[in-house]
């Protein structure tokens, strides 16, 4: 099962790639075949990666997602997912590049970082830490998935304002559309993190040994105000347009920022003791 | 295979050929052409008939029968729009056979609409067919080369991008405020203008069911009438700037010497709507919207001259795709012009079986008795294969070759058959 693993592990960032240049070719230069190939691959590589994900857990006789680069590869597949269900609703293919080239990088980067897997200490054996960290990387892949289609519509926005009526604002979904789909995604994030940072809560409090004084809490509080601050303005306020996306980016921003700072500074996500 | 092969015939007057002015007095609404038909089925010798009629052709297809008289389907046109009789002659076009064949896939996939690529005209196809389906005179071969033809086109829209981008500066407005809008069922659009542009944009945002169309104009009772056409309200002229807080699209086609929408009134409209879009299509000239309106959040401003970039971008891009649909029309054409000659085999190959199957039903009862009663049924069973087994190869061959008139003279000379006129064959 290890030799399955192993190349499941270094596929999957292959595959990923393989399907976000098939998406690319679509955008660039709107090739029948790039589509159909582009969703096939896509399809499968998810199918493999849903393997990946449920193989690991069984070998290692725990939850699949204990470690950052576990949780960066669950946050691909989410987001490779997500993206799919986009498709298929939207019948637009022409997006796929953006969030498949993320999953690419979160992939990579988890493919890199896997190490042997280990037991996990009696403190990572908690069920609310299963809870907490895989709603962590729903959240974390929704709300990527917000901030690139938050990114299309500001680019949209921007070209639509200038008058460019040229072949990318004709593949895009609309205005609307993008607007809609970054919303729906950090609605999604937003309920994941919140179960997050309430799991990781009674997590801490049911723990010895655990704080809540910890750079990646706080910056995750952070994080949460910010997109709460963007959909109360969009449901209170009933602000629209770049208002709503440009918040959706600066809460992107920080959680983006809080990845990658925080587990660099301080060598982990947590600052507990028996990290995985 | 030569043409003519195909009966059919084809007569008419496009856009290519005569003004709109011409045009215009030999269109047939449907009833007229069911009537049109069904008179010219009954009194002519044709036996199909179909007749195509929208703003830019009218063209009568026909399959003459034996004895029809050259020019039957000119005169019967002239005779049901006299205006025919003062155009000029070259403003009809004839063609025969597969050249007909041709022209009607042509048509049908839009490769000879006045905006090229435009997906109407298959449906309009089809419901001349429908017309001529309902008057009694379509029949099989129509049936065949019209399904084929719209086969044809539907494949040009999906394989190609021929009918894609658009072909006016109204479908041009509407393409743009769907770059903005993926749907209009809760979207708000206000057409200012009621000449031939407005008419066409009204027409075209209608189609797309918003949640509320408005019509205003300078002259309110024009505006009462283009909203009675596309079934919208009409808005009040002198408050026209009122609706910029309500609408979210604004088709302006409107000739103004000043602004319609002012830029105080554009400001003051995009603060009060908090970032939500608001989209303006100016295709007036002059413009009817103040330029300025593109600096205010939310709002998007786009003109004539950007939308009449966008058709000149298209048209290029549908020439673009020309030799690959017409390469398609020439491959089903050929695909239509085989099974024509298939089905026209078809009686022929029947006949033979049908001889064939007397014989040998004839010569099994004839040797019946001398076979056990358990036997015959194998008896029976063997010779029918036999049969089938040596004749599968020459009728194969016959279908696939096709009768023209010589070689089914004398195939059915080889297999004793009787002749079309009633004569006998020999040996038969």
């Amino acid at each position: 099962m290890d030799t399955i693993l192993t190349v499941l592990n270094a596929i999957l960032p292959a595959l990923y790639g393989a399907a976000a240049v098939l998406y690319g070719l679509l955008l660039a230069r709107d090739l029948p075949l790039a589509r159909r190939a582009g969703t096939r691959l896509l399809v499968a590589t998810v199918v493999l990666h849903v393997g990946y994900v449920v193989l690991g857990g069984v070998w290692a006789g725990r939850h699949p997602i204990a470690d950052k680069f576990e949780m960066f590869s669950f946050a691909a597949l989410s987001m490779a997912v997500s993206y799919l269900w986009v498709e298929w609703r939207r019948k637009n293919a022409y997006t796929g590049v953006f969030p498949l080239s993320l999953a690419f990088l979160l992939q990579a980067c988890a493919s890199l970082g896997r190490g042997e897997r280990r037991e996990l200490p009696e403190i990572l054996r908690n069920p609310l830490f299963a809870w907490h960290s895989a709603s962590a990387a729903v959240a974390v892949a929704a709300l990527s998935v917000g901030a690139v289609y938050g990114g299309l519509f500001l680019v949209m926005y921007r070209l639509l304002k200038r008058g460019d009526l040229g072949p990318f604002t004709e593949r895009m979904p609309s205005l609307d559309a993008l607007s809609a789909m970054s919303l729906h995604a950090v609605e999604v994030g937003f309920v994941a993190l919140t179960l997050a940072v309430g799991s990781g809560d009674l997590w801490v409090h049911g723990s010895p040994g655990l704080s809540m004084a910890d750079p990646q809490v706080w910056t995750t509080f952070a994080v949460w105000a910010v997109y709460g601050a963007a959909l109360l303005g969009r449901y209170a306020a009933h602000w629209g347009g770049w208002r709503i996306v440009a918040l959706n980016l600066a809460g992107y921003a920080v959680l983006f920022g809080s990845l990658l700072t925080v587990g660099r500074v301080f060598e982990t996500f947590h600052r507990f003791t028996g990290r995985p | 295979m030569a043409p003519g092969t195909v009966p059919l015939r084809v007569v008419g007057v496009s856009h290519h050929t005569a003004p709109l002015e011409v045009r215009e007095t030999l269109a047939f609404d449907p009833d007229e052409a069911a009537d049109f038909l069904a008179r010219g089925y009954r009194e002519e010798c044709w036996t199909e008939a179909m007749l195509l009629s929208t703003c830019n052709r009218t063209e009568i297809y026909a399959s003459p029968g034996p004895g029809c008289r050259d020019g039957g389907l000119e005169s019967r046109l002239a005779a049901a729009r006299p205006r025919m009789r003062d155009a000029a002659p070259e403003i009809l076009y004839r063609n025969e056979g597969a050249g007909a064949v041709r022209h009607l896939v042509r048509v049908a996939c839009g490769l000879d609409s006045m905006i090229l690529g435009e997906t109407e005209i298959a449906g309009q196809v089809r419901d001349a067919h429908v017309t001529a389906r309902e008057a009694g005179t379509a029949g099989p071969l129509l049936e065949r080369v019209v399904q084929a033809a719209l086969r044809i086109s539907r494949r040009a829209r999906e394989e190609t991008g021929i009918h894609r981008g658009v072909g006016s500066v109204p479908a041009a407005a509407l393409a743009v405020a769907r770059r903005h809008f993926s749907d209009f069922r809760d979207r708000r659009v206000l057409v200012v203008g009621a000449g031939e542009a407005a008419r066409i944009g009204a027409k075209l945002f209608a189609g797309e069911r918003p949640g509320a169309l408005w019509i205003t104009n300078r002259t309110p009772a024009r505006a009462v009438s283009l909203a009675s056409d596309v079934r919208a309200a009409t808005w009040s002229w002198p408050c026209v700037e009122g609706a910029l807080a309500d609408v979210d699209v604004v088709l302006s086609a409107v000739r103004a010497p000043e602004p319609v929408f002012g830029y105080e009134a554009l400001r003051a409209a995009a603060r009060r709507r908090a970032g939500r879009m608001l989209v303006l299509l100016d295709i007036g000239v002059p413009r009817s919207v103040d330029p300025r309106a593109r600096d205010l959040e939310g709002v998007f401003l786009h003109d004539v001259d950007a939308l009449e970039r966008l058709v000149d971008q298209d048209r290029e891009k549908r020439l673009a795709e020309v030799v690959k649909v017409e390469a398609m029309v020439e491959e089903g054409l050929a695909r239509i012009l085989l099974g024509e000659e298939r089905s026209a085999a078809e009686p022929v190959v029947a006949e033979i079986r049908r001889s064939l199957e007397e014989l040998r039903a004839r010569e099994v009862e004839r040797s019946l008795r001398y076979f056990a009663p358990e036997q015959r049924e194998h008896l029976d069973r063997l010779t029918r294969s036999l049969l089938d087994k040596a004749f599968h190869e020459p009728m194969r061959t016959l279908r696939e070759s096709g009768p023209d008139a010589p070689r089914e003279s004398w195939v059915r000379r080889l297999f004793g058959l009787r002749r079309r006129d009633g004569g006998k064959g020999r040996g038969a």
